[in-house]
Order: C-alpha cells, then sequence, then structure tokens
C-alpha cells in the first residue's frame, strides 16, 4: 500500500486547510462541507462555497458538536447540482455511508476527506473547562467509546495519514483517486510506520472494548440490571436525535396510537405493585436497537448527548456487534453491500425458526 | 398459590397461520387455551417493537407465525419477518433477557394439527420457564 506524499505540509490539520482551499480554488468542488472555529469555543459545521471562510475551518475539532453525517445529509438529501468535499472524522464517514444506504442521502457528487483521528473529548469535559484537546496517548481525556474505536483512520474516500514525519493522502475509492488526481496530487510514499502504528493502535483498542464489553454486559444482565442502568432516563430522546443513523421523522415511541393507554398504567401498578411513569422507557431503548443497531457506527454522539450520563452509545454498539454478526456486517463500509434488513436469503437463520 | 397459566401473545398472519388456527378450532383440535391470538396480515407486519412492547409488558410468551417461506401470500414477507426476528431475538439474548420466550414458526391454512402442535409445545417451554419477570418489575 502507498500514499500521495504532501510534502509541504507539517501537519494533518495544515494539509487539510490545505486541500479544501486548493479543492474550492481550482474548482474541483463547489462547496466544502467542514467544522469550523465558532464563537464561545463551538465548532458548528459550515458549508463553504468560497476559500475565505474556510479561515475559520477546524477540520480536528477537539469535541463531536454535530454528527458530521447528520451535517452532511442534511443537504444531500437528493443529488445536488455541484461536487462537495465534506471533512470529516472517520466514525462520520462510515454513518455517511450508512445513512446513504438508508437512503436519506445521495452521495454521488460527494467526495469524503478524513484523517487519522485523535478520537474526540466528552462534550461535557470540554465544556467544563476539564479538557481541552483529546490526548490521543490518554484514553482518560478521550469519549469512552473512542476509547475502544478500531476504526479511527482509513475510512471515505481520501484519508489523510502521517505516517513517520510525513504527511500523505490515501485514496481509498475511485472517487478519492480522481479528486486526488484532479487536484495535481501524485507520487508515492511510503506508509509502513502508519501501517504499524494503525496495526497496534487497533490491537489496543480491540483489547480495551473487549473489556468494556464484558463488564458493560455484566452491569446491564437480566431485566433489573437493564432497568438499572437506565433508571435515570430523562426521557429527552436526545440519544436519537443526535444519532446519524436514526432517520425517521416518526419514531415508533412516539406514535400516539402505540402510547400504552392510561388503563395498561393502572393494571399494571396493580399487578407489579407499582408502575414506573413515564413509562416505556426500556421500550424506547429495546425497540431502537432493534430498528437500528445494525446501522450504529459507535460513534458516541448519543452518549456526548445523554444529559443522565447512561451509556446509551456504549450499549447499542455493543448490541448492534451481535445483531449485525448475524449477517456478518460491518456498519459503514461497503457502500454496495445492502443493507440486512433491506434484502434475504431464502435459506438462511433456521436456528431461529421452531 | 394457584398455578401458574402462561399468557402467550401469538401474531398470526392472516392467510396462512390465523387459517391454520381457524382450522384448529373448526376441526374440534383440543389444546392449551393460552395463547391470545393478534391477526396481522402478514408475518412481515409485526414490528420487533410490537414484540417487545408485548414481552416487557409480561407476556410469557410471544409467538409470531406465518406462512411457510416461499409461501408468504406477499411473496416474501416472511424472509424480511425471518430477519427482524433474528435480529430482536439477538438483540434480547445479548442484553441477558431471556430469549426462550420468543418463538417464531411457519404454519400453514391446512396445518391445524401444526397448530395445534406449535401452542402446546410452546405454552409447556413458557410454563417451564415460569412467570415473565417483566410483570412484576416496576421499573420499566
Ligand atoms: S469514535 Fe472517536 S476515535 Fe473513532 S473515529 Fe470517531 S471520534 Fe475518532
Ligand atoms: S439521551 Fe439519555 S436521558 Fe435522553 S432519552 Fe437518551 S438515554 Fe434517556
Ligand atoms: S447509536 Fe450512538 S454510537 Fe451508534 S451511531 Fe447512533 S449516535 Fe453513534
Ligand atoms: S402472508 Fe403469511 S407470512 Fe406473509
Amino acid at each position: 500500500m502507498k500514499g500521495i506524499p504532501l510534502e509541504t505540509c507539517d501537519s494533518l490539520r495544515h494539509a487539510l486547510g490545505w486541500i479544501m482551499r486548493k479543492a474550492l480554488q481550482d474548482g474541483v468542488v463547489d462547496h466544502v462541507l467542514v467544522p469550523s472555529r465558532g464563537p464561545e469555543d463551538s465548532f458548528p459545521w459550515i458549508l463553504a462555497a468560497r476559500p475565505e471562510p474556510l479561515s475559520d475551518a477546524e477540520p480536528i475539532p477537539p469535541v463531536m458538536s454535530v454528527q458530521g453525517a447528520r451535517a452532511l445529509s442534511s443537504v444531500t438529501g437528493s443529488t445536488s447540482e455541484g461536487a462537495m468535499l465534506a471533512v470529516m472524522r472517520p466514525c462520520e464517514a462510515r454513518a455517511s455511508i450508512e445513512v446513504a444506504k438508508l437512503r436519506q442521502s445521495d452521495l454521488s457528487s460527494v467526495v469524503v476527506l478524513t484523517m487519522d483521528c485523535p478520537g474526540a473529548v466528552p462534550l461535557a469535559r470540554y465544556r467544563d473547562g476539564d479538557i481541552m484537546e483529546p490526548d490521543p496517548e490518554d484514553p482518560e481525556s478521550l469519549r469512552p467509546l473512542c476509547r475502544q474505536c478500531t476504526g479511527f483512520t482509513a475510512a471515505g474516500d481520501l484519508c489523510l495519514v502521517r505516517s513517520g514525519e510525513n504527511v500523505l493522502a490515501v485514496p481509498l475509492t475511485e472517487g478519492g483517486r480522481r479528486f486526488a488526481a484532479a487536484l495535481g496530487l501524485d507520487g508515492e510514499g511510503d506508509l509502513d510506520e502508519w501501517l504499524e502504528w494503525k496495526e497496534g493502535l487497533g490491537k489496543q483498542r480491540e483489547r480495551t472494548g473487549e473489556e468494556a464489553r464484558q463488564s458493560l454486559k455484566e452491569d446491564t444482565r437480566g431485566l433489573s440490571g437493564l432497568a438499572a442502568v437506565y433508571s435515570g432516563c430523562v426521557g429527552c430522546r436526545s440519544c436519537r436525535t443526535v444519532c446519524p443513523v436514526c432517520y425517521c421523522r416518526l419514531c415508533f415511541i412516539d406514535m400516539k396510537d402505540r402510547r400504552s393507554p392510561a388503563a395498561a398504567h393502572l393494571d399494571r401498578s396493580v399487578s407489579a405493585g407499582a408502575a414506573r411513569l413515564v413509562s416505556d422507557t426500556l421500550l424506547f431503548h429495546i425497540g431502537r436497537m432493534a430498528h437500528m443497531s445494525l446501522s450504529c457506527v459507535a460513534c458516541g454522539m448519543c452518549e456526548d448527548a445523554c444529559p443522565a450520563d447512561i451509556p446509551v452509545g456504549r450499549l447499542v454498539s455493543m448490541v448492534g456487534r451481535e445483531t449485525a454478526a448475524l449477517f456478518d456486517y460491518t456498519a459503514g463500509e461497503d457502500p454496495d453491500e445492502p443493507l440486512p434488513l433491506s434484502t434475504f436469503l431464502t435459506e438462511e437463520l433456521h436456528d431461529f425458526e421452531d | 398459590m394457584d398455578e401458574f397459566e402462561p399468557r402467550i401473545i401469538g401474531f398470526l398472519c392472516n392467510w396462512c397461520s390465523y387459517a391454520g388456527a381457524d382450522l384448529a378450532g373448526t376441526s374440534r383440535l383440543e389444546m392449551p387455551s393460552n395463547l391470545v391470538p393478534i391477526k396481522v396480515m402478514c408475518s412481515s407486519r409485526v414490528d420487533p417493537e410490537m414484540v417487545a412492547d408485548a414481552f416487557l409488558r409480561g407476556a410469557d410468551g410471544v409467538l409470531i407465525a406465518g406462512c411457510h417461506p416461499g409461501d408468504c401470500h406477499y411473496d416474501k414477507g416472511n424472509y424480511y419477518a425471518r430477519r427482524r426476528f433474528a435480529v430482536l431475538k439477538k438483540v434480547v439474548e445479548s442484553l441477558g433477557l431471556e430469549a426462550d420466550r420468543l418463538r417464531l414458526s411457519w404454519i400453514s391454512a391446512s396445518e391445524g394439527a401444526r397448530f395445534r402442535k406449535v401452542v402446546e409445545e410452546f405454552t409447556e417451554k413458557v410454563r417451564k420457564l415460569g412467570p415473565n419477570p417483566a410483570g412484576k418489575e416496576t421499573l420499566l
């Protein structure tokens, strides 16, 4: 595997900035979608049509303010006229693929540019002024799902990576190769050090993940364990609102017809001795897992948004690993592989039939 | 204490399994009365959320029954239903809940006897599992 050396760039940020500006200046794309530095240490996404606003661009913000796939799908709901460059983290790129497969966006004129991701700081810690930058060496500075993220690089159409002291562009798709060529990037550079780093960190993260999932499983085991984990849920549904792959305009849990009638609560209060109100907390979370855990890219956005500190993203992604394994599926990987629930084999899953 | 009588919710597809249940009835086959049938047009109409709802409201068992693979009135509904059911069962399993309380079976319109067998088997299985703790759990 080879990359294209970007000799004039000494950092990933620098290289990302240079590519964004050049792509707009040279007319290779008409728009650039990228997080920017906003007031009060915020990082709103902007869609730039001219190079000047890009001076505020912050392609690797310390926090994930809005999941990039959500930002992207808001402008790519249907085929767009011009070409677009979207600069985002690897998990945002993976979510973009899922969102396109869920037919909520059209990526045919979009080039997704990613980078070696340093991880993101938990939003609450950042807001408190506790941690201002992710430190890849210190897992404590990262969000729990970043600590176990194995897909921290090599996503999208083109990925900017560090191999030793060098910054290189690694095209991953035909679109990425065309984009690189249109920018006039060429040459071949060694990726050995990057590959080694990627493998080492990947293994370490996989181990962290294994352990974390194990202990989460123990904590949540059974109905009472699960009820305990979600007991602090305030029912704000923020986890769903910010999740890139939860796209339904009307979620099952909000359908008026299916809300448990008062009589059901009264019955339950009699049969169980007492009934939790507002009800259906577990139904919401289990239903959501049944609906979308297959497409969860473990980006951690939902956890960041949760005001009650519930490990929602760790739970959905833990379950998602198991549901996806049924179909040998990996969310956000292959844009051409059908979503598991939109296809079937006539001979399969016989273990589930009685 | 009274002997435990399981309550089972059965989502039966209109064209095959409901007709199979009907046949069992008109043939006067004797069987346990623990299953509460709910007619759906196709097994694929059963959103996992409906199953989860019944389960969390304390149903001791939930059955989804549809036409045999290849025989769905809408051609492919039951193949999709099978995938969705597998996903739900996996979710339930991976959360350490009792996945054995969920069952998927294919029963055709002419299989009154099979309908009886499925109901008997599942009732016995659920009887052994005992009452669904969700029925007594306050904090759901
Ligand atoms: S989960 Fe964290 S480390 Fe992984 S790509 Fe997303 S932000 Fe980066
Ligand atoms: S964001 Fe947290 S508190 Fe809000 S609904 Fe989701 S789990 Fe519950
Ligand atoms: S469920 Fe949470 S972790 Fe999974 S894709 Fe949605 S926001 Fe990301
Ligand atoms: S109509 Fe019976 S399963 Fe589809």
